[in-house]
This record gives C-alpha cells, structure tokens and sequence, in this order.
C-alpha cells in the first residue's frame, strides 16, 4: 500500500531540505542555533501529523515559536529559582 | 490425488483420496451461457452448473457459473485457458492450491494428527481430525531429517564458492569430497535409499545443490530419488526479483518435492520465528509447510482469510484490484494518515515504563469490525470512525476480524504462557510462536490497504489507523492526567515516567487505559534506563525507534542501532553488544560513570585486535543487498564494485541478491583493489584497519554517546592509550551456532564427521 501524501516526518525532511544550503553558508555557532530550530519541528511531528494542515509552514512556525518559548520559560523558571535562593540568602546574612 | 501420512512409529504413508475442486465464473447470463458452450466443445474435463454466492464486496449474492474440475491436476491449467479466452468475465476460488483446497475440504491442516479409514487399494475411505488449528499444545508427528550443504555452509556457491558435499543425518555428518561426479551422485542416492528422510534441510539447496545433482543425474543417468513419490518430478520455480514496501527482494529458484519436503534455509522467510515457528504458520494458514517457509506472512493471512471465505460461501475474488475511492483534497489530507509518532526526549532516562497495545491495528480490526465489507456500510449511517468519519457496519461481523480473533487470542494466550515459563527452552519454544503470529498479524495490516489482495480495501486501512490515533490520543490523554510524562510514543507503545511509581501503579494504570480505549495494553516493563539517543544528521532532534534500555534483570532491548541492522559485520554488532552488556548493569547515572573505564577497556581490546590483524575476515563481512542489476550502477561505491566484480567472474547477480564483501582498502586507486568479494577472499587480501577502525568507533559512539563520549574523544585516547603495534596473525572464524528449534536439531548437530573420497570404485558401506 503506497501512501498519497507525504508524512509529516517527510514534509519535515523537504522543509529542512531547502534550507540546506543557506545552513551550509552559515557560521557554525548560527548554523547550530538553526538545527536547533528544526529539532523543535520534529519534535512536534506527531500533533503536525494529526492536523492535516494544508499548508504545514505554519505548524512548523509554530512548534519553533513553542519551543523558543518552551526554553523561556525554563529559563524564567531557572532566574526565578535563584532570586529566591539569593534573597533566602540576603535574609539568612540580614539575621 | 496423493496424500502423505506419517504414523505413530514414523511410518511414511502414501495415500490416494478424490478430490473435485471448483472455481466460479461471473458475468452476464449469455457470458456464461458463451463460456458453458465453449467448456463443452473444448472437451475439458468440468462439470458445469448454475450456483449463487455471496459477494462481499457487492454485498449481495451472485448468480454465477460453477466449474467442478474431475480431475485436480488440471485444475490450474483449465482456470488459465478459460480465463485467457473469457478475460473480460470475473473469476472467483480460481487460484486455491489443490493441496489447500483438500485442506478446506476435510478441515484439516498440515502435520495435522488424523484418523484414517484406508481400503485395500490404499485409497482413503474416511480421514478426520480431533486435532485443531487454535490448539495451544500440539503433537509433531516423529520426522527424520538430512541436511545438506556444501561445506563452509555460509558461504555463497552461485558466488563462487566451491566445497565438498556435506551430508548430515543420525547424527553423523559424511563430507564427500568431489573426485568423480558421478561417484558423488551415486553416493547422494545411496544416503537417500538408506536413510529416507522425511524432510531435507540444505543450505543453498533450492538454487545451487539441488539443480547441479539433478543435472548430473540426468548426465550420468543415475536416477537420484530425491521426490520419495517416483511417479512425480520435483516442482521447480525460476528466480525472480520484484518489489515489495519499498525494497527489491530476490527469490531464488525453488525445488519442492513430493513425499517429503526440501527445506532450503538460504531461502526461506523464516524471519526470527525458525522452522519451528513455522510449523505453527503451516498449521495456521493451511499451506504447505514447503510452501509456507518459501511465501512472505503477507500470503499466509491471506490464505486463512481465503480458508474464512470458503467455509462461509464467499466468494474469493481472483485477480483482484479494487481502487480507491474517489475524496475531496480535506478529506484526502484528513484520512491519509498513519499512525502517531511523538519523538523520543534524546538523553538517558531512569526509571521508565514502557506500555505496549498488543497487536494493536489488528486488535483495531477484530474491536471495531473494520474490514472491506463493513466501511461505508448502508445499514449503520450512525457508526463513525473517529476523525474520518466512515460508516461502519455493527450488525455483520467482518471476514478480517473473523479471521483475526482467534489468532489474536491464540497469541495472547501464548504471551501469557511465556511470561510464565519457568526454563530457558520452553520461553524461547513460546517466544518463537508469538513470533510467528506476530509477523502473521502485522502483515494482515498491509493487505488491508493492499488494491490488488483479496480482501484489501484502502479506506479499511485508513479506518484502522484513525481508530489507532485516536487510541494513542486517549492513551496520552490518561497518562498526563495521572502526572506521567510522555518521553516517546510511537503508534501503538508510550514510554512513560514519573518518579517513584510502582509496577503495580503502573499495571493499574494500563487496565485504566485498556477500559478507556476498548484495547488491551500491557506493560511491556519498567526500564532501569532508556538511552534514546539523537539523529546523526541533527544532535538536538531525536529519532523514533533508535535507542537502547536496561530492565531490572540486565535484559536489554536494542532498537534501530548497527547492532540490528542485518549487513553489520559481526565484529561490530559482537562488539556492541559487548558494551551493552556491560553498561546493562548499571542502574544510576553514577554506577554509569564507574564503567566507562571498563567500556575502554573493551574498546582498546577490539582495536588492538583490528590492527594487529587478528579479526577473522568473515567477522568483518558487510552484506549488501542488491537494489539494481550490477551493470545498471554508476558510481563506484562498495557495493557497486563487489557487484561488478563478481559479475566479471562470470557469476549473475539478479536485483535483490545479497553480496557479501570485507573492505580491502578504501582509498586505493584501483577501484577493484577497494573491497572483496568472501567468496573470492584468500590469504594474499587482509583488511583495511583504518577504515574498520574508523567504523567501530563510530559504533562505539552510539552506546558511548548517553556518557557524552563522541569519536573525537575515543580517537583521541586511543592515540594516547594505544600506540600502533601490528601483530599479524590471523585467527580462524567460528561460525555462531544458529538455533533450529528441537524439531530441526538434526541440521546443526554433529557428533562424528566422516570424509568420504568419493571415487568411482571406492568401496561403500566402509564409514
């Protein structure tokens, strides 16, 4: 049995495809900050497949925008937990 | 017709029965009226009446044309002269084999135990069975079995490969060394005449061994009784490549006899259930057992649907090609869909848990009565299927999941047995059954959305994997609810953890999703760690069905690395497995850290090996299978070369073939010099070091990546661990002891080995 349409772990594949050779003029460091972008879409491969969304770029966009805001969010969490420690901290040398 | 029995005390028997199979024919009254005359005066030997039956696809009964054949030998060839003069009428039961149709008939099955009511002319008067096909324990009928092979039996002789000939039986293993070929075959007959084995296990029997003595029989006109029925030839298919899911698949020519059977490992889809398990799939599907080691799973579901059909009335469509149906672009984008896959959280994870649905598309089928006939059902508009919406009937239950339940059940009755096993022997006898079934299963997946099989329709797989999207949602949804993170799902298994949750949490939590979902899940087990490990092509993403994990009692369970990958050199898949059993006992990050030092140990050991030349080359074989003709490659890769290089040794290589080379030299100049061929490997070629060392390393990484060792950093302990030192001396290669299942013990298991010289007037009976 041969499917119609792509996959999603397909349209994931072509959509990193093209970028290929903008990724191969980038600087390293960027060009790892990209990759990373592209993780972000696979790891939502599942819910981009269950969409059927006619146009996938814009469930792509969105799982990358996830992401980035996945990653703000533990780093608020991260800054939040050290506030609290270093206040805990300044009360203690306050005592 | 002839019929083969064995008794109690391992008597062969050879029986007559009657037998008048029938094939339908379908069309228009004067079709048929045109198709009757024409049967008539062509003087076949039919009898022809008017009948009615069910057609499932039309959902109505069908007036057609019924051609009782008189004599079952003809069978095939009269279905093939009138469907050649009437190809525009349809043809139903027209391509069962007379053996299943005997099967159908008398509801037996092979190696089935019967009682057997005989006359004086040795024809069956009564033949009947208590025994069944969903038995769960079952008697095999006492077989005596001959292996043959040429010895070195791994290695290819349509690729060159030249060896005596190795005869097996009673325990004794005769080697007749080929001085005089005439000798040889007489030699072959008179083990044949002495021993008269019920079934011949060979390696490359079907495509080299056989068809060589058979032409020298006929040469030196010495009759070679290899078909215990003398009346009868042996069947011979030719070689053929086709496509199947994707990949080229190469078959290679067959011999099947006729009293006994001709088993030929090197061609046979034995997959990892063995010969046993496919007893079990002879038992199942009502093929032959010759037939059944030499067919794919595919065509063994689709004969129990066949044999579902018949003892219904069905009729079974021939040649069928049922299209998909016409859709909007939303609901082509709605429904053409396979299952979920959420990938894998790459790192090392403690403490998972892995819930499996069993089987679970066919599951889906035999639960929610998807089958061709039962989508888009008239009588049940308010049946859906989640998400596309299909109707599904509720009043008829499906020939698939008639056809499935037993099986199913069967299967989980096996599962539960084997969890329950006390000896090693009897859980690998279980392992291999529900081995068999699953391949058997998950097969029955694929002809659902298949045009062409029998009892395919697209829109029934596309129902199957929108229930199993929905299932996996629900699953998910249960999961979260009870504060489980999900690490990885993929169709039908989620790996889940939460902290400091218990087995019997866990199993409770299974039953949870099994009541919600109307399926049953297990807890496939809780992990002392999972590796889920990254793609090679992007570190930060990870990748479905790649990764490694430990259960409590050291058991590992390997997906997707090289270690499983069939063309690994065993060198490689040895060496992982190495490490794996070792980083397998630890059970916290720390006790991980604490064998690395021994991990590059290992690692030090098997380099050292490789550059003191000490790796026997078969241990280093790559084995490639063939995706093109060797002419039809262009570029000069590995495979290419090899595959030219044996095609200018004059040996043919179809598509789909499987070559096997070790790597020479990578970088040399001369294309040829690059990589050889096994067959063709003497002791003037050693292997590449670099490049093999380069390949293990890279295998290193794989289990080594969740410590965060990369090859950077082994190649640059190694440089300061290991300085180069060659030490060549090779060391012979010890083939691994490939496990038969004990009805087939007798094909690996010698005690004496005798060479015989096989000369023209050498004396017999003397070993």
């Amino acid at each position: 049995m041969g499917r119609t349409l792509p996959t999603s772990t397909q349209l994931i594949r072509e959509f990193e495809e093209t970028w290929r050779p903008y990724l191969r003029a980038l600087r390293k460091e960027d060009r790892d900050v990209v990759l990373q972008l592209f993780a972000m879409i696979r790891a939502q491969s599942a819910p981009i497949a269950y969409t059927s969304h006619p146009d996938p770029f814009q469930l792509f966009a969105l799982a990358m925008l996830g992401g980035i805001l996945k990653k703000v969010i533990h780093l608020e969490q991260v800054v939040g937990t050290l506030n609290t420690n270093q206040a805990n901290w300044s009360d203690e040398c306050d005592d | 017709m002839s019929v083969w029995l064995i008794d109690d005390d391992g008597v062969a028997h050879h029986l007559r029965d009657h037998l008048r199979p029938s094939f339908f024919v379908g069309g228009s009254v004067a079709e048929l009226r045109r198709v009757c005359e024409w049967i008539t005066r062509a003087h076949l030997p039919a009898r022809l009446t008017r009948a009615e039956r069910y057609d499932i696809f039309a959902h109505r009964n069908l007036v057609v044309l019924q051609v009782q054949v008189q004599i079952p030998g003809q069978f095939s060839m009269i279905v093939q002269r009138i469907a050649s003069t009437f190809p525009a009428l349809d043809f139903y039961n027209a391509d069962i084999s007379i053996a299943q149709f005997y099967f159908f008939e008398h509801n037996l099955f092979p190696l089935a135990y019967c009682d057997v009511l005989v006359d004086d002319t040795r024809a069956i008067v009564e033949i009947a069975t208590d025994d069944s096909r969903w038995a769960l324990e079952y008697r095999i009928p006492p077989l005596r079995g001959m292996f043959i092979q040429l010895e070195g039996g791994a290695l290819n002789p349509n690729h060159g490969h030249r060896a005596p000939l190795e005869i097996t039986y009673d325990d004794r293993t005769y080697v007749i060394e080929h001085h005089d070929r005439r000798a040889v075959i007489e030699r072959v007959r008179d083990y044949l005449l002495r021993f008269d084995p019920d079934v011949i296990v060979s390696r490359w029997g079907d495509s080299f061994i056989l068809p060589q003595l058979f032409d020298e029989a006929r040469r030196y006109r010495v009759p070679l009784p290899f078909n215990r029925d003398p009346q009868c030839k042996p069947v011979t298919r030719p070689a053929r490549s086709y496509f199947s899911y994707g990949r080229i698949i190469h078959k290679t020519m067959s011999h099947t006899l006729f009293g006994r059977w001709h088993i030929d490992l090197e061609n046979s889809s034995l997959l990892d259930y063995g010969l046993d398990g496919a007893v079990e799939v002879a038992r199942l599907t009502q093929q032959p057992m010759q037939q059944t080691v030499r067919v794919s799973t595919g065509t063994g579901i689709s004969a129990m649907q066949v044999s579902t059909a018949y003892h219904k009335g069905y009729l079974i469509p021939f040649h069928k090609s049922e299209p998909e149906e016409f859709k909007s672009a939303s609901a082509l984008l709605t429904s053409d869909k396979g299952g979920l896959t959420y990938q894998p959280i790459v790192g090392l994870h403690f403490d998972v848990a892995e819930l499996d649905f069993a089987s679970m598309y066919p599951a889906i089928m035999a639960r929610f009565n998807v089958s061709p006939e039962t989508i888009h059902c008239r009588c049940c508009p308010n049946s859906r299927v989640p998400e596309i919406g299909y109707s599904i009937c509720r009043r008829e239950r499906g020939l698939v999941p008639e056809t499935l339940a037993p099986l199913i059940e069967k299967r989980l009755a096996y599962k539960r047995r084997l969890k329950q096993a006390m000896s090693e022997q009897q859980k690998e006898f279980y392992r291999r059954r529900t081995s068999a079934h699953k391949w058997l299963l998950v097969t029955c997946f694929g002809y659902l959305g298949y045009k062409n099989a029998r009892f395919g329709k697209i829109e029934a797989h596309e129902a199957v994997t929108a229930y199993g999207r929905e299932v996996l949602l629900r699953a998910k949804d249960i999961v979260e609810a009870r504060g489980f993170r999900v690490l990885h799902a993929l169709t039908d298994s989620l790996w889940i953890r939460k902290k400091g949750t218990t087995e019997a949490e866990y199993e409770r939590l299974a039953e949870e999703i099994a009541r919600a979902t109307n399926l049953p899940i297990e807890l496939e087990g809780i992990y002392k760690w999972v590796a889920f490990l990254p793609s090679r092509v992007n570190p930060h993403a990870g990748v479905p069905n790649r990764y490694f994990g430990a259960l409590p009692d050291g058991e590992l369970k390997i997906r997707g690395i090289e270690a499983r990958r069939g063309d690994t050199p065993e060198f490689i898949k040895n060496a992982q497995l190495e490490l794996l059993a070792e980083i397998a006992q630890a059970s916290t990050r720390a006790e991980f850290a604490a064998r690395l030092p021994r991990c590059l140990e290992m690692v030090a050991a098997r380099v050292d090996a490789l550059r003191a030349g000490q790796v026997p080359l078969q241990d280093l074989a790559f084995t490639y299978r063939l995706s093109r003709e060797p002419r039809e490659y262009a570029t000069n890769t590995l495979n290419a070369i090899v595959a030219r290089e044996l095609a200018g040794r004059g040996i043919k290589l179809d598509a789909g073939e499987s070559i096997r080379y070790v790597v020479t030299d990578y970088k040399a100049a001369v294309p040829s010099d690059r990589a050889r061929s096994t067959e063709f490997l003497d002791g003037s070629w050693s292997y590449d070091v670099e490049r093999y060392t380069e390949i293990f390393l890279r295998a290193v990484e794989t289990i080594l990546t969740p410590l965060g060792v990369n090859v950077k950093m082994l190649q640059d302990w190694l440089a300061k661990e290991l300085p180069v030192q060659p030490l060549p001396a090779r060391i012979e290669h010890t083939p691994a002891r490939e496990y038969l299942g004990p009805l087939f013990e007798f094909a690996i298991h010698r005690q004496t080995v005798s060479r015989i010289a096989a000369y023209p007037q050498s004396p017999r009976g003397g070993e």
